[in-house]
């Protein structure tokens, strides 16, 4: 049994200009101890997966799946008191922007506190003295004097240190980052993955780092997993993305990493991906990727090319980058 | 940086640089300790009479010592009934805020936070107590209820509820869909923690600038129900009340009806400028 499967992940939301699918058949697994990368630009429905994994979603929105299972619990009929038992006890999140995910009207005792009172961990001094063990083990020096801080007092990456240790306060088996460092400045960002791979090595959890940042991915997960207009456009192994991308869009988003043509030519423009993501309203005919795609054929406009198995792989491209085998 | 200030201090830093809420301050303080210690202040009690002192102005246009601020028509001495109404006064005021907030801000967050079909039967029935003008309102249901000083607080406080709704709707709206809310749900808190611990703590300030105001307003309309004939029954000293029993003596007596109008006024004065400091001070765009 797998930490999480989902088996076709469909979200939708009716707006005034008709029903929108900003996330539509997503199929992908995750076991235990394993990192599993999310990457895509904005827009191509990385956070509504995780909210909907997580039971998040605004009441608007339709989620169906025919399977969405953490540890074998089917989380879409679970009733809401046994999702909450779940949420912040086995499966957490932690979030963009650190420094509106705090509370600014309470202190990080009472946030840390808190958690571990709604899943009934221990009497006060219990509580208070695990409060501390977490911000330790999250790297905050001087833990007992930052207890008492505000979040308006904290750095962003203090911030980010916070939510991590409320959301490993009571052990979670899965934990969903939802873009960790994209606030926070460039060395703060490595410690914070730093600091989550550690965690994530000593407690043996299941990782999904979802990220728009692909050179991120490519150090910590096991697995990768391309997301375009809310469909899985490509996922595999994370080397074998990485050093060989079959989809064109893999392929892109690896061309506008700096430094990624550093040995081709030292003075050249930051190549980027012309165009925009599919306005959900008026989705392409075909393959969601085909107007922005350097190769595109009069055969990628007929019908949305389904996720076929390519090396070791499998891409959603009829005439995947590097030949089909 | 210099390190914060803690939040209290903080506050205080700013409110005390609006002078006129600084003024309101002491002039509720004022009119607190006089409420409080009221029997120690008076010279008389409030229905004392004294036959032989009927209608005696005050001691600066012609009174006795005996009485400072003259007498009424029954000859009870209005200072001490002034003294003993700022005790009605500040309890009403007290009251109708403890009533319409605790109410109104209930039914508030419930609205902001179910949203939909919920939420729009509330608003609706608030904006039909809204379309009604207050003091009518508040004249029915004590029509309703019976003309007593306990059924007066209930109208003024049903009156005053709406606006409640409507602050606290807006703001939990505002706050709902903040990461820090999506967050505590995230860890597992149920409804009632989001809504209570995490939620409201956030919507207070509003919250406490309309409950300031909230007193001014219904010291005023019970005033105003008193003045009517609906709220406080006489002998009781309410200034609203006196007001109403004074009125056939308004040109031969001035000093019957001047003196509780100016006490009324000062105090709605001081709340007005209390509420006008707090709305400044916790204002993060007024701050430099």
């Amino acid at each position: 049994m797998s930490l999480l499967e989902v088996e076709n992940l469909t979200i939708e939301f009716e707006t005034l200009r008709g029903l929108i699918q900003p996330v539509t058949g997503i199929t992908f697994r995750l076991e235990e101890g394993e990192t599993l990368g999310v990457v895509g630009e904005s827009g191509c429905g990385k956070s509504l997966t995780s909210l909907a994994i997580m039971g998040l979603l605004p009441d608007t929105a339709r989620v169906t799946a025919d399977k969405l299972k953490f540890k074998g619990i089917d989380l879409l009929n679970a009733s809401d008191g046994a999702l909450r038992k779940l949420r912040g006890g086995h499966m957490a999140m932690i979030f963009q922007d650190p420094m509106t995910s705090l509370n600014p009207s309470f202190t990080v005792q009472f946030q840390l506190d808190e958690v571990l009172r709604v899943h009934g961990k221990g009497d006060k001094e219990a509580r208070h003295k695990r409060s501390l063990e977490l911000l330790s083990l999250v790297g905050i020096p001087d833990p007992i004097s930052r207890m008492n801080s505000y979040p308006h007092e904290l750095s962003g990456g203090m911030s980010q240190r916070v939510m991590i240790a409320i959301a490993m306060a009571c052990d979670p088996e899965l934990l969903i980052a939802d873009e960790p460092t994209t606030a926070l400045d460039v060395t703060i960002q490595a410690q914070i993955l730093a600091l989550l791979q550690e965690l994530q090595r000593k407690k043996n959890m299941g990782l999904m780092l979802i990220t728009h940042d692909i050179g991120v991915v490519a150090e910590m997960a096991d697995k990768i997993q391309v997301m375009y207009a809310g469909q899985i456009v490509e996922t595999g192994k994370s080397e074998s993305v990485i050093q060989d991308p079959t989809h064109p869009y893999t392929l892109g988003l690896l061309a506008s990493l700096p430094g990624a043509q550093a040995n081709v030519a030292h003075r050249s423009r930051l190549k980027s991906i012309p165009g925009l993501v599919p306005d959900l309203t008026s989705r392409p005919k075909g393959c969601q990727f085909g107007p922005r795609c350097e190769k595109v054929e009069p055969e990628c406009k007929l019908k949305v090319p389904a996720l076929i198995p390519v090396r070791d792989r499998e891409t959603r491209c009829i005439r995947p980058v590097g030949g089909a085998r | 940086m210099s390190k914060p200030l803690p939040p209290l201090k903080e506050f205080w830093y700013f409110f005390r640089q609006n002078r006129g809420a600084v003024i309101g301050l002491w002039v509720i303080g004022l009119f607190l300790l006089i409420a409080i210690f009221a029997p120690f202040l008076a010279p008389y009690t409030e229905s004392q009479m004294f036959p032989d002192a009927l209608k005696l102005p005050p001691v600066w246009s012609g009174g006795t010592a005996d009485f400072i601020a003259g007498t009424d028509d029954v000859g009870r001495d209005l200072l001490s009934r002034l003294i003993y109404g700022a005790r009605i006064s500040l309890g009403i005021g007290f009251m109708v805020v403890l009533f319409s907030m605790s109410i109104g801000a209930s039914i508030g967050l419930i609205a902001g936070y179910a949203g939909g079909f919920i939420d729009g039967a509330i608003m609706r029935g608030v904006d039909i107590l809204m379309a009604l003008p207050s003091i009518l309102l508040a004249i029915v249901v004590v029509s309703i209820l019976g003309p007593n000083l306990f059924n007066a607080i209930v109208a003024v406080s049903i009156v005053a509820i709406p606006g409640f709704v409507r602050l606290v709707r807006a703001s939990v709206r505002s706050e709902k869909s903040k990461q820090y809310v999506i967050a505590s749900k995230s860890y597992g808190a149920s409804h009632f923690r989001v809504l209570v611990k995490n939620i409201l703590p956030n919507c207070m300030a509003p919250l406490i600038v309309q409950g300031a105001l909230g007193f001014s307003d219904g010291i005023l309309n019970a005033a105003a129900l008193g003045f009517l004939g609906l709220g406080a029954q006489p002998p009781t000293a309410e200034w609203g009340t006196m007001l109403a029993d004074a009125r056939p003596f308004i040109e031969s007596s001035p000093w019957l009806v001047t003196l509780p109008g100016l006490c009324i006024l000062i105090v709605v004065l001081g709340f007005n400028l209390l509420g006008d400091g707090l709305r400044d001070a916790f204002d993060p765009r007024l701050k430099k």
